[in-house]
């Protein structure tokens, strides 16, 4: 079958600095590839390369086959995307908000949609109100269902679980798992390990723009990728500490 | 393109509207020059009809900053372009859209500045107001045009609206002084004889940055 988003050979530069190197990736309908790492390894940026919104240094990112940039507005419209940015103005309402965006993303019966997926993220009481006086955890439910509005084949969540509550968690997670039992194919990117793994089909760790390790989750308890991810990170630490020089000097004094 | 064009519009005027903040500042800073032009220079005026142009161009070129970074720090604020881009807008309409919000917050600002000038300097010719509607019209299309795409670059940097100062006002020269010329020679003859190249000048100019900044906005957002 086909990868529904695939990447070959990725690699990005900003000037001199070296961000990512060579990721191979493949996400197919039906399936969530988690992708994880320590800070500063490179998810974000892979992330935005994988919405299209940043141009790789070499490599392509590919849509069913196809280099997205042969028809790039039709294939960026297959995208879902819960970026760190929530994407919301703070004077519009909860409706309003998703109204606009379905607007612009041609979606029929606007209203109904939005209190339809208002509801899906238990935000329908609030509908009216200005996100400017939402919680953290609220605006992040909000952006998920801007992600979700015009139904999107493929879904990139980039820290999905970030200021949610337990019950926040939970919702997120019924969406990500319905989502991709309808046949979606979804990206997530988190440093929540047990999430990831209760979700993912595949997990991915990135460290240092490269990709170090792949873990079959139906094949690979959360025990084992955890002590790896801990060694990974562990010796990130021993690096810096040894005169490693990765890291600007304030965070390398923080442990 | 249409339909996105209008949703950003709405969008952006009902913004405008829950804020206040950004056509409040507009408002005043614009009133403020426009004051300060009247009872500064008033008792020495002898021929209010040849300054009156001046003032009311310099009031809305000083709105004109404020109102243009606003409109679009929001966006880079809260990565709007990026969601723009994602739902396949094309860039220049969205560089369109924006203007279009700037040409009714400029018009807005104008429905105040213009009668506020005109009154006090005794200058007001009832004969010539659809004329010095259009001239005000094209001035500010001007303004926003050249602004519009300005303000895309500026408004991702700190110091936003000094920086769309010293970009802004050498490119606006010529529509400015266009401007002027029109709003003068209406205001003291009555008609646009005389300044009919200059209204010419100054519907080239729009046109030709319209057209310009519509294609370039893709590489403004484009990261």
């Amino acid at each position: 079958m086909t990868a529904r988003l695939s990447t070959e050979g990725v690699g990005k530069s900003f000037g001199t600095h070296r961000v990512l190197s060579d990721v191979d990736l493949e996400v197919r309908s039906g399936e969530t590839l988690g992708l994880f790492g320590p800070n500063g390894s490179g998810k974000t940026t892979l992330t935005y390369i994988l919405a299209t919104l940043l141009q790789p240094s070499e490599g392509v990112v590919k849509f069913d086959g196809d280099d997205w940039r042969t028809r790039p507005r039709g294939i960026r419209r297959q995208i879902g995307f819960l970026s760190h940015r929530a994407q919301l103005y703070g004077e519009l309402t909860a409706r309003e908000n998703l109204e606009f965006y379905a607007g612009i993303y041609g979606v029929p019966h606007r209203r109904a949609r939005a209190r339809e997926l208002l509801e899906l993220v238990s935000l329908a009481p609030f509908e009216g109100e200005e996100v400017k006086v939402f919680s953290r955890g609220m605006t992040q439910r909000l952006s998920v269902a801007k992600a979700l509005l015009h139904d999107p084949p493929v879904l990139l969540f980039d820290e999905p679980f970030e200021g949610l509550d337990a019950s926040g968690r939970e919702i997120v997670c019924d969406i990500m798992e319905r989502e991709r039992e309808r046949g979606k194919a979804v990206f997530l990117v988190t440093h929540d390990l047990e999430l990831a793994h209760r979700l993912a089909t595949e997990l991915v760790l990135l460290v240092d723009g490269t990709i170090a390790r792949r873990y079959d989750t139906s094949s690979v308890g959360l025990g084992e990728v955890d002590t790896e991810y801990r060694r990974y990170t562990e010796g990130e630490k021993d690096q810096i500490v040894g005169g490693g020089a990765r890291y600007s000097w304030p965070e390398a004094f923080c442990f | 393109m249409a339909r996105g064009i209008l949703f950003l519009i709405l969008k952006d005027i009902r913004l405008q509207i829950r804020s206040v903040d950004a056509i409040a500042a507009m408002f005043i800073m614009g009133l403020l020059v426009v004051l300060i032009f009247i009872f500064g220079f008033g008792p020495i005026i002898t021929k209010p009809a040849e300054v009156a142009g001046v003032v009311i161009w310099v009031g809305l070129s000083f709105s004109a900053v404020i109102g243009l970074s606003r409109s679009f720090e929001v966006e880079w604020r809260e990565e709007g372009f990026r969601a723009f881009r994602l739902a396949g807008l094309d860039p220049g309409a969205i560089y369109l859209g924006k203007v279009v919000l700037n040409v009714v917050m400029l018009l807005l600002v104008a429905l105040v500045l213009v009668p506020v000038t005109l009154v006090f300097l005794d200058v007001l010719r009832p004969g010539a107001l659809v004329l010095l509607g259009v001239v005000i019209f094209m001035g500010v299309v001007g303004l926003s045009a050249v602004g519009g795409i300005l303000s895309a670059v500026s408004s991702q940097t700190r110091g936003r609206e000094s920086l769309l100062s010293v970009l802004l006002f050498p490119l606006l020269i010529p529509a400015l002084i266009s401007a002027v010329k029109c709003t003068r020679a209406l205001l003291v003859g009555g008609t646009l004889a005389g300044a009919g190249n200059w209204l010419r000048l100054l519907g080239v100019y729009d046109l030709i940055f319209l057209a310009a900044a519509f294609l370039l906005f893709e590489y403004v957002i484009e990261e």
